[in-house]
């Protein structure tokens, strides 16, 4: 991992870690977006990773219902506890346990009451996709997108067409391309 | 060039075909075929995406198997050189041309083999999605709208963009917009329109876009004022 990233994603964590304790969502979802600039361009899996969790936190968060479930404290607690052990790792430069301790909370809340589970699984799920349209909107392809997040194109297209990602015009003309493709046809 | 190919060809990228299997138009690419007098081309990366990965699981597994009739029946055909050399090279030079902190990898195999049978056979590329389509066209536009999103200067370099130019020449795209509206002005459409023309037209431009085609608002305007 570069020093940058470390640096970076450290800080990422930190704030993260505060956001979590306050129950603020909002920086959470800034801090996603912060992470999703260096993605663009290093597009490094731990940065996108980050980008997907700090995304997932906010959302998970922001659903007050998820409190009233059977398995809301345990399953703060993985993500809380997990986080911790993960910033520690990226702090004494043992890369693979930070990537570890962050692959095991998917696979702690995968313990968890099945309500709970299914919601928080279905959270991270979308927040691949949603944060893989963020990258195809700063210029990467839908196919480079999709390998990054190991997401499917197919749900890609569907999440990007919905968005205003579209809305940039460039290239040639519409009608000129409109021209073109009825010559083939005659 | 195979000799097993027309000379007139369409090869389709994955994204197009997606919008257009979610629009439940499939169909018209059999009924377009007639009227082309050419080869539609898919390249077995592509089919790899439409077909085998949806088939894996659930979501999109009823696409996947629709597309599959269509590759049957020989509307879709899998080009069937092999032209994986050309498009690692090509890859390798379009993930160069763009420079912020390091190199911005833009593109990947799939979609530059696709660009590159369409350049080999002398075909026209259908694409919808938006990198590759602004790489090829708007080099510039794609500059501004990386450094717009990066927030920081973006840096082509002319030396690897010229080797993307030698060895991609003046290739024409198209969307599936386009050949809906093709379909549609050929009356091809017929049986969904009879009092609602102008709301078919409206709603099959629609409908692609809000299903991945990279096409503006604005540009819909202009179509339906064709």
């Amino acid at each position: 991992m570069e020093e940058s990233s470390r640096k970076n994603i450290l800080r990422i964590l930190e704030q993260g870690l505060e956001a979590i304790r306050k129950d603020d969502v909002k920086t959470l979802k800034d801090l996603s977006n912060q992470t999703i600039h260096s993605a663009s361009i290093f597009q490094d899996s731990d940065n996108i990773g980050v980008a997907v969790l700090m995304f997932s936190l906010s959302k998970i968060l922001g659903r007050t219902d998820y409190r009233e479930l059977r398995g809301w404290k345990e399953c703060f607690k993985i993500m809380e506890g997990r986080i911790k052990k993960a910033e520690l790792a990226l702090k004494q430069h043992k890369f693979s346990l930070f990537r570890d301790e962050l692959k095991t909370i998917l696979t702690e809340i995968g313990h968890l009451d099945p309500k709970l589970r299914k919601n928080i699984q279905e959270v991270f799920s979308m927040s691949k996709i949603s944060k893989g349209s963020r990258l195809y909107e700063h210029g990467i392809s839908i196919g480079r997108t999709a390998k990054l997040l190991g997401v499917s194109k197919w749900d890609l297209m569907q999440y990007a067409g919905k968005t205003g990602i579209h809305e940039v015009v460039s290239g040639i003309n519409v009608g000129e391309r409109i021209k073109y493709a009825k010559s083939l046809f005659k | 060039m195979p000799k097993a190919y027309s000379n007139k060809n369409l090869v389709f990228d994955t994204s197009s075909i997606i919008s257009i299997s979610m629009n439940s138009l499939l169909n018209i690419l059999g009924l377009l075929k007639k009227k082309f007098r050419g080869e539609f081309l898919i390249s077995k990366k592509v089919k790899e995406e439409l077909v085998n990965r949806p088939m894996k699981g659930k979501k999109f597994k009823l696409e996947a198997l629709q597309i599959l009739k269509e590759i049957n029946s020989d509307v879709l055909k899998i080009y069937g050189g092999n032209l994986r050399n050309k498009s690692l090279e090509v890859l390798k030079v379009a993930n160069r041309v763009f420079r912020a902190d390091d190199y911005i990898k833009i593109l990947d195999l799939a979609e530059v083999e696709s660009l590159v049978i369409a350049n080999e056979l002398n075909g026209t590329y259908v694409v919808d999605e938006r990198t590759m389509r602004m790489l090829v066209e708007d080099v510039r536009g794609l500059k501004r709208l990386l450094e717009k999103k990066l927030k920081r200067r973006v840096l082509v370099n002319e030396n690897n963009l010229k080797l993307f130019r030698e060895k991609i020449k003046d290739i024409k795209i198209i969307r599936s917009v386009e050949l809906g509206y093709v379909a549609y002005s050929l009356g091809l459409l017929k049986e969904l329109d009879g009092r609602y023309k102008k709301e078919l037209l409206d709603g099959l431009l629609w409908g692609l876009k809000l299903r991945g085609c990279a096409i503006s608002s604005e540009e819909i305007r202009k179509i339906e004022a064709l």
